[in-house]
């Protein structure tokens, strides 16, 4: 019984620290890994979505590495799981967000 | 004189046949400008144009590559086409499809709404686009508009559909993701699917001669020759690099390697 409330409380953590990352609001240059990210209709694709988030400046990206490297505008904020929403809705599926600093 | 004429019989009847089923050997490549990586061909007369989204633009060249003509400012333009001396450019990124003739710029006017246009083909007063993100063919006639296929992977359905030619009275279309070439009538009645047991990875081009058709598979850098009836004749492998488009003229074959900065010619 011990176990099974440690495993529910380690579940709950981990869905916890998720909710906290979709809501993280993005700043400066940022970093999303993207799964399926092979070709360059898909790449073209992924950005023409990702230029519809008001706050997104700029986008690169790289087909070779599966990564879409985004500028969010000076003094705008953009939150994750609108990124993500973007990434799902052109058919592919979102990954690590880091700053691009953070490596 | 009765043997001279069944010996010259036979030659012609050997010559109709090789011509019938002509085998492609690679000749060279054209190489391009350093940054330029063609996604898609087209050609009226002696020019050829090839579509560079990477860099935004469109290039004109000669057969040595050198650079005779350029448009600029286009936001990721895909698989062109020529009609009647106008050229006609889908921008990816805008849903918009532009015509280029003795350098005037306009807007086409397509009475349906597309999503992300990857590729079109014009023959008179007919237009087919492919509807990448909305998984369909939008086939105009005079101004009237048909709707070919809906997303899926069953026979007559599209998944991304990138390249689609009109031939006679015929819509080809390369079915992208869906690894397959389908034929279907005006009406949008499917009539024939072509390489479904090929190992396709991305059929992502078609291109017509007077005997058959190419098409790209591009994952798996291969070109792949089909009869008018959609049997498979003849597979380029070599001096292919992640082929994007084809395009026959006269007796040459034009492919373009998307992922260097270079033409392939076959002969």
């Amino acid at each position: 019984m011990k176990k099974l409330f440690i495993l529910l409380f380690i579940g709950l953590s981990a869905l916890t620290v998720n909710a906290q990352n979709d809501d993280a609001q993005l700043q400066g240059t940022v970093k999303v890994e993207v799964d399926g990210l092979a070709c360059p209709y898909c790449a073209y694709g992924l950005e023409k979505n990702l230029k519809k988030v008001e706050g997104v400046e700029t986008i690169k990206i790289d087909v070779e590495n599966g990564l879409a490297i985004l500028t969010i505008a000076e003094g705008k904020s953009v939150d994750e799981k609108t990124i993500r929403k973007n990434i799902e809705d052109a058919g592919f599926t979102p990954k690590a967000i880091t700053k691009k600093s953070d490596g | 004189m009765g043997r001279f004429l069944i010996v010259l019989g036979f030659f012609l009847f050997f010559f109709s046949c090789t011509e019938e089923n002509k085998e492609w050997t690679f000749e060279r490549k054209i190489e391009l400008p350093s940054k330029a990586r063609p996604l898609a061909l087209a050609k009226t007369g002696s020019d050829l144009w090839f579509s560079d989204p990477e860099q935004f633009r469109l290039l004109k060249i000669d057969l040595s590559g050198k650079v005779l003509d350029s448009i600029v400012g286009i936001k990721r333009p895909m698989n062109i086409d020529f009609n009647k001396g106008k050229l006609y450019v889908p921008e990816f990124l805008t849903d918009t499809i532009w015509t280029f003739e003795n350098g005037k710029k306009s807007n086409l006017a397509l009475n349906a709404r597309t999503e992300a246009p990857a590729g079109l083909n014009v023959k008179g007063d007919t237009i087919a686009v492919a509807d990448f993100y909305n998984h369909r063919i939008i086939l105009q006639i005079n101004g009237q508009v048909t709707f070919i296929g809906k997303e899926g992977h069953d026979k007559g359905e599209l998944y991304y559909p990138i390249d689609v030619k009109i031939q006679e009275d015929k819509i080809y279309v390369a079915d992208a993701y869906n690894n397959r070439v389908q034929v279907f009538n005006f009406s949008g009645k499917l009539l024939n699917v072509v390489g479904q047991e090929d190992g396709f990875n991305v059929a992502s081009a078609i291109a017509f001669s007077k005997n058959g058709f190419a098409v790209t598979d591009q994952e798996n850098n291969r070109v792949l020759i089909y009869d008018l009836n959609g049997v498979l004749q003849q597979t380029l492998r070599n001096n292919i690099n992640y082929p994007t488009d084809v395009l026959f003229d006269e007796n040459i074959l034009y492919v373009a390697n998307f992922k260097e900065n270079s033409i392939s010619i076959f002969k």
